[in-house]
C-alpha cells in the first residue's frame, strides 16, 4: 500500500516536472499571442533553430557563455528580420494571414537551421546530470532528476520575470495595450514595430532556453520542432494569453498525461499520452474556451 | 481581399517550393549503357540521421561502381526524392521516381516499414523488386506468396529470436529464462509491434512474462513508460524505437531510474552512433543488434573513402560518418543491388546491358553471398553470409550483437541465428499462407 | 489659403484613396486655429473619420493613402510621419468607437497614454491627479477593468488617455456615438473645459450636429468626401439648410414623423394616397410582461417590471444607458431567462424557451450592433430570414423536390416584395458589408420582416444615424406598422423619434419601471424628466 502511494507520488512529481518543460515551450507562444493574437506556428522551429545554433557555435570552440550571448543576439536578429520582412508587410491583415505567415516562417527557420548546421543529432551538456538527485533518492525513495529540477527552477524564474515585466514596466504596459487594441495603442503613440520586435526577440530567447533544457535531455535534434504540438493543449488549458496559465497548463498536462499513461494506458495498449492531452484540451474548449487563466472574452450585451 | 488571398497563396507556394528544393537533381551519364536506380531518401525531419547515412552510402557505392567501370560496363544513374520517412510522401516519390528517360526502376528501397507497406502491393504489377533490408513486412520472406518482395538478409522475427537467444546465453541457458520478466518498449506504430507475434510465442514457450509498453512518437518524453518499468522491475528491456530523439531518450530515462543499460537490447533501427551520442554517459553499456556491422577497416569501405571521397565526390559532408552503422547498412543494401544486377545480366545473357525488373528479380533471387564472394567485394564480416532462394526471401536470418562503450560500438557476439530458426520460418509461412488465402493469391511453386 | 501662424493645422485639398481604388475624400480643405474647437460634421460615410486619420497618419495602417494635397501641422508638412511621431509632436487622435484597452484597468489605460513621455513616478501621479480633476467619475473606477465599465466611462477613458500624452491638438472622432444625451453633455463639458484650461486645439468629428455646434467655434460640413459648407458655429446653426438637414428643424412648425410621412405620400401620389392611417386597429394585449426580475450574480439588471404590448401598436422602451432596456428585450426573445415573473405571448407563458423557438413563434428582433452576414448580398440576407418558413428538410432541398422548388420560388418572391417595400431594389445584389450603415440597418429590418413575425423587437434602430437617415428609418417603421400591422417594440435614445412615432412608452431606470403611458403622459412625468435631465448615471 505504501509503495503504491509512493509510486503514485513519483508519477505525479515526474509529471509535474516534465510539465514545466512543456511550460517553457508554451511561454514563447504566449508572448507572441499576447502581442499579435496569433498562434505562432514557427515557435517549434525557433526552439530548434536557437538551440542548434547555440550548439553549433560551441562546436567552433566558442565558450558556453559567449555562445549563449551570441545566440541571444542571433535570435534578436531573427526577431528583427521577422518584424521587417513578415509582420510589417502583413500589418492589418487578418489573423489567418499572419498564421499562414508563421507556418511559412517555421519552414524557413527549420530549413535554414539544417542547411547551416547539418542534420546530425548533437549532444548538449549543460553540466547538470539527468540522473536522480542522490540525497532525495536515498532518503525519500523518490527518483527526481537534477535536470528536471533545474528546468523547473528556470521555468519558474522566467515566468516570474516575465509576469513582473508585463505587469509593472512601461514596456509591459505597452505590450498589453497593443495586445488589446493595436490601433488604439498606435493612436496614443505606442510604436508598434518596437513592441513587435521586442516580443519576437523575447520569444526567441525563451525558445533558446526551452531548447537548451530539452536539448540537454534528449539531444539537439529535429524532433524538438514537434514539441510545439505539445504546447498547444497546454495553451488551450492555460489560456493563450496568460503567462501563469502557461505554467499551470504545463503542470496539469504533465501530471495528467503521466497518471493516465501509467494507470489507464495499459488498457489501451499504451501510448495514450500522445493524444490524451488533446482530449483534455477539447473538454476545455467546450466548457472553458478562454482556458484557466486566459483573459475573459469581454462582451457587453 | 485579393491581396490577402495572393499572400496566402504565395506563402503556400514558397513552402512547397522549399520542400521541393530539397530534391537533388538527377545525375546522368551520357553515351554508355545505363541502369537507373531510385533513391527515396529521408534526409530531413526526425529520421534524417538514419536517412543521410543510409542513402548517402548507396550513392557513394554507385559512384564507386561507376568509377571502377560500372557493372560489366553498364553505368549506374539515379534520382533522389525526399520522403521525410512519411508513408504518403513515399508513395509520391515512388510515382515520381518510377521512370526516368524511358527507363523504369527495377528496385525500390523505402528504409521504413510504413513506407514499405504503402507501396508493397504495387510491386507485382509494376515489376519492381521491393528490397527491405532488414525492415518491412516480415512474412514477405515467403517468396512463394511475395515473389517481388525480399527482406534479405534478416527480418524482424529472426531478430527478436536472436535477441532472446542472447539473453538466454547471458542468463545461463533457456531454462534460466523461466520466470524472467521482459519489457518490450516500442514505438506506438506497426513497426513497433512487428516482432510481437514471434516474441509472444517464444515468451510463452520459455515461461517469460512479457510486458508491452508503447511510446507515442516523437518520444522525447518517456517518463511514464520508465516509471512503469521501475515499478515492474523487469530483467530485460527490448527496445524497438525509431528516431534518435526516442532512441536516446530511452537511455537517459533508464539512467534516471538507475535501470542498467547492460540489460537493454536495442533494435537495428534504434541503435546507431547518432542515437548513442546524444545520450552521453547514459548510453554506456547498451546492447544493439546489427545486420551490418560498423567499421572502416573493411576493404570496400576503405576503397570508397579513398576513391570517392578522395576525388571529392562523396555524398556526406562529414567524412567521419563513413563506416558508421547507418552508412555501412546502406552500403550493404547497395552491394546487394549491384550483385543482383550482375546475376541478372548473367542469367539472361545481357552482360554489359541494362536489365528489366523481371530480370533483376531473378538476379536478386539468385543472390549467393558466400564468405568468398563477400571477401571479393570487400565486405567480409560486415554482413552475414547468405543465399536467397525462390521460397526463402530472407537469406541469413542472422544478426551480430554490439555494445556501446561510450565512444564506439564493440562487437560482443558474432553472426547468430535464433535458437529455433525452423520455428520462426514456420511462423512466416503460416502468416504468408493466411495472407494468400485472404487475398486469393495462389502461391508460386518453387521446385 | 496662405500659411497662417494662427492655425495649428492646415489641410489643403487632400484626396484620399483606400486600397489604391476606393476614393474616400475628393477635396477637403480645413483649418484649425490654435486653441479653438473645430467641428467636422456630416452623415455616415461623408469622410469625417478618413479626414481625421489622414491628419493623424493612422491612415496607412488601414491601407489608405493621401494622394493629393498637403497637411501642415504646426507649420510642418506631416508627410512621411508615423502615428508615434505625431504623438511626439503633440497630436493625438481619439478613435471612433470608445476603443480602450478592455483588459487593462482604467488607470492603466490612462497611464498608457503617457507612453510617449518620459515621466518620473512623481510626475506621473501628479499628471494622473490632474486628469482625474477633469474626469472625476473615472477616479472612483480607476481599478476596474476598462472592458467592464459603461460606454460613457469608456469614452472618457479614451479621452483621458489621449490627454495624458499632453497633446497640443486633439482629434476626436464621434465622442457622442451611442451615448445617452446627458452623458454626451457631460463629455462635451469636459472637452470644452480641456480646451479652455489646457489650451488644447480640437478637431471634432460628429454626427450630433446640435451638440457639436453648441460647443465648437467653427464648423465644416462634409458630404461624400467634399466640404459642402463651412462657417462659424453660430452661422451654421442658423443656416436654413443645416437646420433642415442636420438639426431636423424646418422653417415652419416641426412636424412629427407620422405627419411627415403622410405629406410625403401625398406628394408622391396625389390622386390616391395608399396609406391613410392604420390599416389595423390597435387591439388587445399580445404580449404581457408580469413582475419580471433578472439578475446576473449579484447585479440586478431588472427589478419587478410589468407592462403589456397591444396588438398592432408601436411600443417604445426608453431609459438612460444601463437602465435595463436591452436586457428586457433579451428576456422577451428568450436569450435570458428571468429568475422571477412570467411573460405571456398571446396568453401562453413563454418559459424555458430559446431564441430559435421564439422566432418561429412570431417574435423577431434586430440588434443594437448590426448582426448581418457581411459577405452576403442584401437579397441573401433577407432570404435567411425566410429560412424559418421553409418546410422542406435538407434531404428534400438537396434533391430539389418539386415542393422544395416551389417553396424556394415563393421565398424569393416574398423577399422581392420586402425589398420593394423597403425601397432598396437598387442594392439588392450588393454585398451588405459594402453598404453604408444606414442602409445596413434597413437590410436588418428587412431580414426581420422576412420572418413574417407578429412582433418586431428593434434595438436602437437609429443609433449612429443622421437626421435624414433617421427620418427614413422612421418612415419605414411606420409603414411596416401601418400596412402590415406588425406590432413593434422599440428601444431608442432619440427622444424626438420615440415621442413622434410610438403609441405608448415605458420608461426604465436602474432596472425599474418609472413611467408608462402615451408620449404626452410620459413627457410630463417628473420622474422621467429627472432620470433624463437630473443626475447622470450609467
Amino acid at each position: 500500500m505504501i509503495s503504491e502511494l509512493l509510486f503514485f507520488m513519483e508519477v505525479l512529481v515526474a509529471g509535474l516536472l516534465s510539465g514545466t518543460m512543456y511550460s517553457l515551450v508554451a511561454l514563447g507562444f504566449v508572448l507572441i499571442y499576447k502581442a499579435s493574437s496569433t498562434f505562432n506556428f514557427a515557435q517549434g522551429a525557433m526552439v530548434f533553430f536557437a538551440v542548434l545554433s547555440f550548439v553549433g557555435l560551441m562546436e567552433f570552440g566558442i565558450p558556453f557563455s559567449v555562445a549563449f550571448v551570441l545566440t541571444i543576439f542571433l535570435m534578436i536578429a531573427v526577431g528583427l528580420a521577422t518584424e521587417r520582412l513578415v509582420l510589417r508587410p502583413l500589418m492589418n491583415q487578418s489573423e489567418d494571414t499572419l498564421l499562414m505567415a508563421t507556418i511559412g516562417l517555421g519552414f524557413v527557420l527549420e530549413g535554414l537551421a539544417q542547411a547551416v548546421w547539418g542534420v546530425e543529432v548533437r549532444r548538449l551538456d549543460l553540466g547538470i546530470k539527468d540522473s536522480p538527485i542522490p540525497w532525495i533518492a536515498d532518503n525519500l525513495q523518490l527518483f527526481i532528476s537534477a535536470l528536471d529540477v533545474t528546468a523547473g527552477l528556470v521555468a519558474t524564474t522566467m515566468i516570474i520575470g516575465l509576469t513582473l515585466l508585463f505587469k509593472y514596466t512601461k514596456i509591459g504596459l505597452g505590450l498589453r495595450s497593443v495586445a488589446d487594441d493595436a490601433g488604439a495603442a498606435s493612436s496614443i503613440g505606442i510604436p508598434l514595430k518596437h513592441i513587435m520586435l521586442l516580443v519576437w526577440s523575447a520569444a526567441g530567447v525563451v525558445a533558446l532556453v526551452a531548447g537548451m533544457m530539452w536539448g540537454a535531455r534528449a539531444g539537439v535534434q529535429f524532433a524538438l520542432i514537434d514539441l510545439a504540438l505539445k504546447a498547444l493543449p497546454v495553451l488551450i488549458i492555460g489560456g493563450f494569453s496568460s503567462i501563469p496559465g502557461a505554467i499551470i497548463g504545463g503542470l496539469l498536462i504533465g501530471a495528467v498525461e503521466k497518471i493516465l499513461e501509467v494507470y489507464i494506458g495499459p488498457y489501451f495498449g499504451g501510448g495514450i499520452e500522445g493524444w490524451a492531452p488533446y482530449v483534455l484540451a477539447i473538454f476545455f474548449l467546450l466548457y472553458r474556451p478562454e482556458g484557466l487563466f486566459g483573459e475573459k472574452i469581454i462582451r457587453r450585451v | 481581399m485579393i491581396k490577402s488571398c495572393m499572400r496566402k497563396i504565395l506563402s503556400t507556394v514558397s513552402v512547397v517550393g522549399l520542400l521541393c528544393s530539397t530534391m537533388v537533381l538527377p545525375q546522368n551519364s551520357f553515351g554508355a549503357e545505363t541502369q537507373y536506380f531510385p533513391v527515396a531518401s529521408s534526409r530531413v525531419g526526425p529520421y534524417s540521421a538514419m536517412g543521410t547515412g543510409y542513402y548517402g552510402a548507396q550513392i557513394d557505392y554507385m559512384n564507386y561502381v561507376n568509377m571502377t567501370g560500372g557493372v560489366n560496363g553498364v553505368m549506374l544513374t539515379w534520382q533522389e526524392c525526399e520522403t521525410e520517412y512519411n508513408a504518403v510522401k513515399t508513395v509520391e516519390c515512388y510515382q515520381r521516381l518510377l521512370q526516368k528517360d524511358g527507363q523504369k526502376i527495377v528496385v525500390f528501397d523505402t528504409l521504413g516499414t510504413p513506407g514499405a507497406y504503402a507501396v508493397i502491393n504495387r510491386m507485382a504489377t509494376d515489376n519492381v523488386v521491393l528490397a527491405q533490408y532488414g525492415y518491412g513486412r516480415t512474412d514477405a520472406a515467403d517468396g512463394r506468396v511475395w515473389p517481388w518482395v525480399f527482406n534479405a538478409a534478416s527480418h524482424y522475427w529472426s531478430q527478436i529470436g536472436v535477441k532472446l537467444r542472447w539473453m538466454a546465453e547471458i542468463e545461463g541457458g533457456v531454462a534460466k529464462m523461466k520466470g524472467k520478466k521482459i519489457v518490450h518498449l516500442h514505438i506506438d506504430s506497426a513497426y513497433g509491434r512487428e516482432p510481437l507475434p514471434a516474441m509472444r510465442k517464444i515468451a510463452a514457450d520459455w515461461g517469460i512474462t512479457l510486458i508491452e509498453i508503447a511510446i507515442a512518437p516523437p518520444g522525447l518524453e518517456q517518463q511514464s513508460q520508465w516509471l512503469q518499468i521501475r515499478k515492474e522491475k523487469p530483467d530485460w528491456v527490448t527496445f524497438w524505437g525509431a528516431g534518435s530523439g526516442m532512441n536516446s531518450t530511452a537511455m537517459t530515462n533508464a539512467a534516471r531510474i538507475n535501470f542498467p543499460r547492460t540489460k537493454m537490447m536495442y533494435v537495428t533501427f534504434g541503435g546507431a552512433e547518432e542515437d548513442m551520442v546524444p545520450a552521453g554517459d547514459s548510453a554506456k553499456g547498451t546492447y544493439v543488434v546489427a545486420n551490418a556491422l560498423p567499421g572502416t577497416d573493411f576493404p570496400l569501405v576503405k576503397n570508397i573513402k579513398d576513391k570517392v571521397y578522395g576525388s571529392g565526390k562523396g555524398n556526406l559532408s562529414d567524412t567521419s560518418r563513413v563506416g558508421t552503422v547507418y552508412w555501412n547498412r546502406g552500403l550493404g543494401a547497395a552491394v546487394m543491388w549491384v550483385e543482383a544486377m550482375r546475376n541478372a545480366q548473367k542469367i539472361h545473357n545481357k552482360v554489359g546491358k541494362a536489365v528489366t525488373g523481371a530480370e533483376f528479380r531473378d538476379g536478386y533471387e539468385a543472390l549467393n553471398m558466400t564468405d568468398e564472394r563477400l571477401a571479393a567485394i570487400g565486405v567480409k564480416g560486415m554482413v552475414a553470409p547468405f543465399a536467397i532462394s525462390c521460397a526463402n526471401h530472407e537469406g541469413a536470418g542472422k544478426f551480430a550483437l554490439m555494445q556501446w562503450d561510450g565512444k564506439k560500438f564493440n562487437k560482443v557476439k558474432d553472426w547468430t541465428a535464433p535458437n529455433d530458426p525452423k520455428f520462426i520460418r514456420q511462423l512466416v509461412e503460416d502468416s504468408a499462407a493466411k495472407f494468400a488465402k485472404e487475398n486469393n493469391i495462389t502461391p508460386k511453386k518453387c521446385s | 489659403m496662405s500659411v497662417d501662424s494662427n492655425n495649428i493645422l492646415e489641410v489643403k485639398n487632400i484626396e484620399v484613396v483606400y486600397d489604391n481604388v476606393i476614393l474616400a475624400l475628393h477635396d477637403v480643405s480645413l483649418n484649425v486655429p490654435k486653441g479653438k474647437i473645430v467641428a467636422l460634421l456630416g452623415a455616415n460615410g461623408a469622410g469625417k473619420s478618413t479626414t481625421l486619420k489622414s491628419i493623424s497618419t493612422m491612415l496607412a495602417s488601414e491601407r489608405g493613402k493621401v494622394t493629393k494635397g498637403t497637411i501642415n501641422y504646426n507649420g510642418n508638412n506631416i508627410q512621411g510621419e508615423i502615428p508615434s511621431q505625431m504623438v511626439h509632436r503633440g497630436m493625438v487622435q481619439v478613435l471612433e468607437g470608445r476603443r480602450c484597452f478592455g483588459h487593462l484597468t482604467v488607470e492603466e489605460n490612462i497611464i498608457a497614454g503617457a507612453y510617449s513621455r518620459q515621466l518620473s513616478k512623481g510626475d506621473m501621479s501628479a499628471e494622473l491627479e490632474k486628469i482625474y480633476t477633469y474626469f472625476t467619475r473615472l477616479k472612483d473606477r480607476r481599478n476596474s477593468q476598462a472592458g467592464f465599465t459603461s460606454g460613457g466611462e469608456q469614452q472618457m477613458v479614451a479621452v483621458a488617455r489621449a490627454m495624458m500624452a499632453k497633446p497640443k491638438m486633439l482629434l476626436l472622432d464621434e465622442p457622442s456615438m451611442g451615448l445617452a444625451p446627458q452623458l454626451v453633455a457631460e463629455i462635451f463639458n469636459i472637452v470644452k473645459e480641456l480646451n479652455q484650461k489646457e489650451g488644447v486645439s480640437i478637431l471634432l468629428a460628429e454626427q450630433n450636429t446640435n451638440i457639436a455646434l453648441k460647443n465648437a467655434d467653427y464648423g465644416y460640413i462634409l458630404e461624400t468626401g467634399r466640404v459642402m459648407l463651412e462657417g462659424s458655429a453660430k452661422s451654421l446653426a442658423n443656416d436654413e439648410k443645416v437646420k433642415e438637414l442636420y438639426l431636423g428643424i424646418s422653417k415652419g412648425e416641426r412636424k412629427n414623423f407620422r405627419d411627415a410621412l403622410y405629406d410625403d405620400e401625398k406628394k408622391k401620389n396625389t390622386t390616391a394616397p395608399t396609406t391613410k392611417g392604420r390599416k389595423f386597429k390597435i387591439g388587445g394585449p399580445i404580449l404581457e410582461v408580469k413582475n419580471i426580475s433578472l439578475h446576473f450574480g449579484g447585479v440586478k439588471a431588472i427589478t419587478n417590471i410589468s407592462f403589456n404590448i397591444l396588438k398592432h401598436e408601436i411600443r417604445a422602451i426608453i431609459g438612460p444607458n444601463g437602465a435595463g432596456k436591452s436586457s428586457m428585450l433579451n428576456c422577451i426573445n428568450g436569450i435570458y431567462q428571468p429568475q422571477e415573473g412570467t411573460i405571456l405571448f398571446k396568453g401562453a407563458v413563454l418559459d424555458q424557451i430559446n431564441p430559435n423557438l421564439i422566432s418561429t413563434m412570431g417574435i423577431s428582433r434586430t440588434f443594437q450592433n448590426l448582426a448581418l452576414f457581411k459577405r452576403m448580398s442584401v437579397l441573401d440576407n433577407i432570404l435567411v430570414g425566410r429560412k424559418l418558413h421553409t418546410k422542406s428538410n435538407f434531404m428534400q432541398v438537396g434533391f430539389q423536390f418539386p415542393q422544395t422548388v416551389r417553396e424556394e420560388k415563393e421565398n424569393k418572391e416574398k423577399c422581392e416584395e420586402i425589398i420593394s417595400f423597403l425601397e432598396i431594389e437598387d442594392i439588392k445584389n450588393t454585398q451588405v458589408g459594402k453598404l453604408p450603415y444606414g442602409l445596413q440597418k434597413k437590410v436588418e429590418l428587412g431580414r426581420a420582416l422576412a420572418t413574417q413575425a407578429e412582433i418586431l423587437l428593434l434595438d436602437e434602430p437609429m443609433a449612429g444615424m443622421n437626421v435624414e437617415e433617421k427620418r427614413d428609418m422612421c418612415r419605414f417603421i411606420l409603414k411596416v406598422n401601418d400596412e402590415l400591422g406588425t406590432t413593434i417594440v422599440l428601444i431608442e435614445h432619440d427622444m424626438g423619434v420615440v415621442m413622434d412615432i410610438s403609441d405608448r412608452v415605458v420608461v426604465l431606470d436602474y432596472g425599474k419601471s418609472i413611467g408608462d403611458g402615451t408620449p404626452d403622459v410620459v413627457r410630463s412625468n417628473p420622474k422621467v424628466i429627472d432620470a433624463y435631465l437630473g443626475v447622470a448615471h450609467d
